[in-house]
């Protein structure tokens, strides 16, 4: 069987989304860098795989998919094992669904809140040299103060978000996080205890180690 | 059985959004109205059902759940069929054609027009602020560009995910229902096998049941 293909950059947030999953599951995969700063991502050849022009790409055989949420659970589902479904797809249709629910509150309510403090700190800086908006700032950490309330709570009840056992729905929120401990702002998690002592966790899983080491965080 | 409740109005997109599936599986269920006016949302007895305050909320038996397209999927799949398989979570690849075009759904097409619905409908009509204009004319150049992929899609492909109709499609419901109202919706004249694929939708019972309910006037 041959690797698995990710076509991107191993610093970009969600190829690291997909990384992650292939080093959690053990696949044996090839990343073909998309050289993004150079614009490599809206070559014709890129485009073929990814028709939005963005990254990552990922091509199994015959198979070529995009958008990272969706090749992520193509991999953690292709690669399922008794002990090893990220998924719960095959724990019972509610852990299923619990699964579902935190997948979409990353995407939904703590994607939005996060990210922009990790675009104007990081990421239009380093990508366009430009300058932080401080208030897009102020009003996103308001944001993400109530979204951690709300995470808090959860984590009083339930070791991981979906229940007991780690899950795609923690998975999904190490790549923004990662960037956010980098920004002037990572103190925010130390008001919520049992938020910290989550992502401490997650840090500390040796995927998330390998996953890591290709990110810098220093810019 | 006592049928499954959703809360929130049928007025609002993302509870248009699973209703859409709770018809096409043919489920009985319930919907309970939240008082907005009333603040009903942010109190104690709503919040238990979703933490963030949002609508909808769903209930099944004792199991609550929130996020529109997390309990859109839950539902797709307890209450699949033969006939009705809108996850295709049998088939591996198919399963992966879904979910992409779900991702897609998600982060490019909702991201580009819903700014048009809510400048255009949403914000003067419910909360009489008036339309953005430069919001608008931005938003309407990046969704012809995601309509141009699609174009090339759809005109491959009888339906998103393939040749059969799939949660991804059905996801695309409630919004484009809404962009209709707008000024903006002959933008898909331009666009002829996206417009044939969305007449198409708008042909099924449930889709046609559901938009009798999203009108413009939100109080």
């Amino acid at each position: 069987m041959s690797p698995v293909k990710v076509f991107g950059h191993p610093m970009s947030t969600n190829v690291a989304r997909v990384l992650l999953c292939l080093e959690e599951v053990g696949a044996e995969y090839e990343l073909v860098t998309v050289d993004f700063l150079a614009g490599e991502h809206s070559s014709p050849q890129h485009v073929q795989r990814n028709p939005f022009g963005k990254i990552p790409a990922f091509q199994d055989g015959e198979l070529v998919l995009f958008e990272s949420r969706a090749i992520a659970k193509y991999i953690l589902r292709k690669y399922r094992t008794a002990d090893l479904d990220l998924l719960a797809e095959s724990s019972g249709i509610e852990e299923s669904a619990m699964v579902d629910v935190w997948t979409e509150v990353e995407a939904q309510q703590y994607y939005p809140a996060i990210s922009p403090v990790v675009f104007e700190c990081i990421i239009f800086p380093v990508m366009r040299g430009a300058a932080t908006n401080q208030i897009v700032v102020d009003e996103s950490l308001d944001r993400l103060r109530g979204v951690l309330g709300v995470y808090e709570a959860r984590l009083e009840k339930s070791r991981y978000l979906a229940g007991d056992s780690v899950s795609f729905a923690d998975l999904n929120h190490f790549p923004f996080t990662f960037y956010f401990m980098a920004t002037p702002y990572a103190s925010l998690f130390d008001e919520f205890p049992k938020v910290k002592a989550w992502w401490e966790g997650l840090m500390a899983r040796p995927a998330v180690q390998r996953v890591c080491k290709n990110m810098p965080t220093e810019f | 059985m006592a049928p499954v409740k959703v809360f929130g109005s049928a007025r609002f997109t993302n509870v248009a959004r699973v209703l859409v599936c709770l018809e096409e599986v043919g489920v009985a269920y319930e919907v309970v109205d939240i008082d907005f006016p009333a603040k009903e949302h942010k109190k104690p007895e709503h919040l238990a059902r979703n933490p963030f305050g949002v609508i909808p909320a769903f209930q099944d038996g004792e199991l609550m759940l929130f996020e529109s397209r997390a309990i859109a999927k839950y539902i797709l799949r307890k209450y699949r069929t033969d006939e009705v398989d809108m996850l295709r979570e049998g088939n591996l690849q198919e399963a992966a054609m879904v979910d992409v075009w779900t991702e897609v759904e998600a982060h490019q097409y909702n991201k580009v027009l819903a700014p048009i619905v809510m400048e255009c409908i949403i914000y003067p009509t419910a909360y009489g602020i008036p339309t953005n204009q430069k919001v608008v004319d931005e938003s309407v150049e990046k969704l012809k560009k995601v309509l141009e992929v699609y174009e090339a899609r759809l005109s491959e492909h009888e339906y998103l995910a393939g040749n059969f109709i799939s949660s991804a499609d059905l996801s695309h419901f409630p919004f484009t229902c809404r962009f209709m109202e707008t000024p903006y919706a002959s933008l898909f004249d331009s666009f002829p096998s996206v417009k044939a694929w969305w007449e198409k939708l708008m042909l099924r019972p449930s889709m046609k049941k559901i938009s009798t309910n999203l009108h413009p006037k939100m109080v």
